[in-house]
């Protein structure tokens, strides 16, 4: 017989690598945004906010979450639609919320609330899921995505859906639905080629191929990251000098390209140290959520670690030049509140799911 | 998911190892640039330190075409282009020339700080270049002989151009960081040095040179004549004090100016000498032995008749003595003289004292015309300086043989030490030279045929010449050069004149009535800026016991 333990708040390897990311980031924002002190005290505040947020989410029971589901999705849908109303506009595209002490991002909110809102829906019946079930997740998953399409912002729109539908695909449906889904995707390629997609977009994915083809318009932003993460070499530069990003070169470079000045100034073995610690977090996440009791717990949290890879993807391949360029910003690292309170969240959600775990665990045993 | 990592890493490794160096180099091309850093041309001071000519800082505007051209750019441009009034459609012409360059300009020579101001617009890819303009204080006496620059501040005439290399420097290279925007951030390295130029000190002394140009221009004025030049030399140095001609320019604003103006007439325009070249003649025959100063020549009846061709004066003169010839300026007189000597000999004595060769290796100097002709009448044109042609300078430097005791000066423009005597070559015996002189003072004496050339306290002497214009192979009855070649003070000169004036329109034409009393003014002058002493008696004004 073990003796009842005081399970721990936080799951400590996990936190180790969240810190020394923040870490990393804030030097990395320092040398981007030009060695401006009042940016990283800004970036500063939110991390402690962001880590705050997570150890009192880690607090509450995985149980209390499940609870909650429903409720947040609510007020997420609603939020959504009040920012389509009173939105402030910024970058041409109608997206936060002035609260007064900061702006607030809805979509980035919904990023968590429609996986949770998705497993809860779907662990309420037994799993695998009905086609009734599954038709009804779907219109949980696209009426928020429809939402944040219109604002515009297609890139956050494609992760919140692809967020609940990574939770479906946990759920575990027929492959042959799967491959279903596949053919009617590349079936519709085309039409969403020239008629869903705007302008811009399609340049974008044009560029993707080549980007030299239009060097100063389409093409710049891929050319110059591009550019920055090849100078760096073995070694990097040098943490702030890293002439690419300082001189101003790398557009976006505090937020979606900060990989590029990362890149530039630690060179390859800092890209790989970068790659292991998101790596590990990944394959912590997945590890706890395999652990979890419940299917709830498992599914969001098999969720929020894959969505993680999926934003790593989706950014590094972004500034690599493998990937469209989509406004997605690199976890933790990039500057920017939503995102870092969201993905905190989402942390202390799964270090929630661990000590439950533990909780419920010692005494079986 | 392992495999999506896998993936971004292997894309990492070929960016960061394999194109490494390419994208480097690419990185390299976007901020690092190359630009000149223009020297500062040497001053040009005159033999006392004045400044001649000065480089002073202008700023030019230029900008990168690729940044500053592009199309959401140019709506910025307006300010500036209120600011240093260009035309917008210049600019896009420009942009439209230099579109494949790095470079353009957008406007030169701007006063600093309307450059600055442009600066504060923050136009991207607009840069300031700092550059020089040139200046010459001394305005248009100066200008012929020192030339100027082009917009680039390289020597394009005069001694701006014979200087080059000295004055010009080199220019430097530096290699600069700039930002996104095109703006300069900071500078990296010099790749090369600028070589800022050397400083030029010339023998003239611009208080001459300046009061020269009043006075020329002021009889050219008067006598409405078509152009001219003044020469000072020093003696024993040889240094050219003063160098000055008309029509003058001015240097600092030459945007109306014709070709002709430019024209350093003193050392690239030539004339007939004229009666100026009888002391020579006489000089010869003086040092032959076979002649004296008191030898007497028949120029009755005041013509004389040499190949078919009727040699005059301008009234019968009756025996003259070799002294009177000078004095009275006899042709029939002179030519009876050279006639009783070789040609050969006449013309070895002009082409000794320096006629036919070019002087100082000036900018644009020509040598004259000195050829061997040797019929009759040619002999005997020579002999009162015709049938060949000199350069106002040439004239100058050809009377040092008679204001020092017989030797050539090599003339130079660069300033000598105090109590410098430049090593000549004689030609004359001083005794010859003695003789000439004492004819040369009554020649600018009432006697003579240049009483205007007379100055207070100081003797002096001179010679006249009026020679007929040849225009179109043809001598002209009514065209003159009027000229005065002169020395002061007698018993010991210090400066040699030539003062040329080419064909005055008024009443007065004669040497001694157009260019003698710009001799005298100026010399008068300079006894006093250099505190010659006085070989003269104060004019007796009533003394006790003189004659009335």
């Amino acid at each position: 017989m073990r003796a009842r333990q005081t399970p721990p708040i936080v799951d400590k390897p996990l936190f180790a690598v969240l810190l020394t990311l923040c870490g990393l980031s804030l030097m990395t924002l320092y040398s981007a945004g030009g060695e401006q002190v009042d940016l990283l005290v800004r970036q500063g505040a939110r991390i402690g906010f962001a880590l705050a947020l997570l150890l009192l989410c880690a607090r509450l029971p995985i149980t209390t979450w499940m609870r909650w589901s429903p409720h947040l999705y609510a007020l997420g849908v609603l939020l959504l639609l009040v920012v389509l109303v009173a939105g402030i506009t910024g970058k041409g595209a109608q997206r936060w919320l002035d609260l007064g002490l900061f702006h607030f991002q809805p979509a980035e909110m919904m990023k968590l609330a429609v996986p949770m809102m998705v497993a809860w829906s779907l662990t309420r019946r037994s799993l695998p899921p009905r086609p009734l079930a599954l038709l009804l997740a779907l219109l949980v998953i696209l009426a928020p995505a429809a939402l944040v399409v219109v604002q515009p912002d297609l890139g956050t729109a494609i992760l919140i859906a692809v967020a609940g539908l990574l939770v479906i695909f946990l759920a575990g449906i027929h492959w042959q639905l799967i491959v279903a889904v596949c053919i009617v995707l590349s079936a519709t390629a085309p039409v969403m080629w020239s008629v869903v997609l705007q302008d811009y977009q399609r340049s974008r994915i044009v560029t993707l191929f080549d980007p030299w083809s239009d060097p100063l318009g389409t093409g710049y932003h891929t050319i110059q990251s591009i550019i920055a993460v090849g100078s760096g070499g073995l070694h990097g530069k040098g943490w702030l000098a890293g002439t690419q990003s300082r001189l101003a070169f790398i557009p976006e470079r505090s937020t979606d390209f900060i990989f590029a000045i990362y890149a530039e100034e630690f060179g390859f073995l800092g890209a790989l140290l970068l790659l292991s610690m998101y790596l590990f977090l990944g394959y912590r996440g997945l590890l706890i959520s395999f652990r979890a009791r419940t299917s709830y717990a498992r599914l969001l949290g098999g969720c929020l670690s894959i969505t993680l890879f999926c934003y790593v993807f989706v950014n590094i391949g972004m500034v690599v030049g493998i990937l469209p360029v989509v406004g997605v910003p690199l976890p933790l690292l990039s500057y920017g509140g939503s995102s870092m309170v969201a993905l905190m969240v989402g942390f202390g959600i799964l270090m929630s799911i661990h000590r439950h775990t533990n909780t419920i665990s010692v005494p079986v045993r | 998911m392992l495999l999506g990592f896998l993936l971004l890493g292997m894309r990492v490794v070929h960016l960061q190892t394999v194109q490494h160096e390419l994208l480097r180099a690419q990185g390299d091309a976007r901020y690092l640039r190359e630009w000149t850093v223009m020297p500062q041309r040497g001053r040009i001071l005159d033999r006392n330190g004045q400044v001649l000519a000065v480089s002073t800082p202008v700023d030019s505007v230029w900008a990168e075409p690729a940044v500053f051209c592009a199309t959401q750019q140019q709506r910025q441009w307006q300010p500036m282009v209120e600011l240093i009034q260009v035309t917008r459609q210049r600019l896009q012409a420009r942009c439209e020339q230099q579109k494949n360059s790095d470079f353009m300009y957008i406007k030169r020579r701007l006063p600093p700080a309307l450059a600055q101001q442009v600066m504060q617009l923050e136009i991207a890819g607009v840069e300031v270049q700092s550059e020089y303009k040139r200046y010459y204080p001394g305005g248009p006496a100066g200008a012929h002989l020192l030339g100027f620059t082009n917009v680039d501040d390289v020597g394009q005439e005069g001694l701006e151009n014979a200087h080059q290399a000295q004055l010009g420097g080199a220019r430097g290279r530096i290699r600069v960081l700039k930002d996104r925007a095109g703006n300069y951030v900071e500078s990296v390295e010099s790749l090369q040095q600028v070589r800022h130029g050397d400083e030029l000190v010339i023998s003239i002394d611009q208080r001459v040179q300046a009061l020269a140009s009043d006075y020329l221009e002021g009889a050219v004025r008067q006598h409405q004549a078509s152009s001219g030049s003044v020469v000072v030399l020093a003696v024993p140095s040889g240094e050219i004090l003063a160098m000055v001609n008309s029509p003058q320019f001015n240097p600092n604003d030459r945007a109306t100016i014709t070709g002709g103006a430019f024209r350093n007439r003193s050392v690239t325009d030539v004339f007939e000498p004229g009666s100026t070249i009888k002391p020579f003649t006489v000089a010869m025959a003086l040092q032959s032995g076979k002649m004296h100063a008191e030898s007497i020549v028949d120029t009755a009846p005041g013509h004389y008749q040499v190949g078919g061709h009727r040699i005059k004066d301008s009234r019968n003169y009756g025996a003259l003595s070799v002294a009177d010839v000078v004095v009275r300026s006899s042709n029939v007189g002179i030519t009876k003289i050279a006639l009783e000597f070789s040609y050969d000999a006449l013309f070895n004595t002009l082409s000794a004292v320096g006629f036919g060769q070019r002087t100082a290796q000036l900018p644009g100097e020509t040598a004259g015309r000195l050829e061997k002709r040797p019929r009759r009448l040619d002999h005997a044109a020579l002999s009162y300086g015709y049938g060949f042609s000199v350069t106002p300078l040439q004239l100058a430097r050809a009377y040092s043989v008679f204001a020092t005791d017989g030797v050539l000066l090599p003339v130079t423009l660069q300033r000598q030490a105090p109590g410098y005597r430049a090593v000549g070559v004689r030609v004359f015996d001083a005794d010859t030279v003695a003789a000439v002189r004492a004819m040369l003072e009554r020649a600018a004496s009432p006697a003579g045929t240049a009483r205007s050339a007379r100055i207070a306290r100081y003797r002096v002497g001179g010679k006249t010449g009026t020679s007929h214009k040849l225009l179109h192979g043809n001598y002209q009855n009514e065209r003159y050069l009027s000229a005065f070649a002169g020395f002061a003070p007698l018993t010991k000169p210090k400066f040699v004149i030539v003062v040329t004036v080419d064909d005055p329109r008024g009443k007065l034409y004669y040497g001694g009535d157009v260019a003698a009393p710009v001799f005298a003014n100026l010399m008068q002058d300079l006894m006093r800026l250099y505190n010659v002493e006085p070989d003269a008696a104060p004019p007796a004004i009533a003394a006790v016991g003189d004659e009335p």
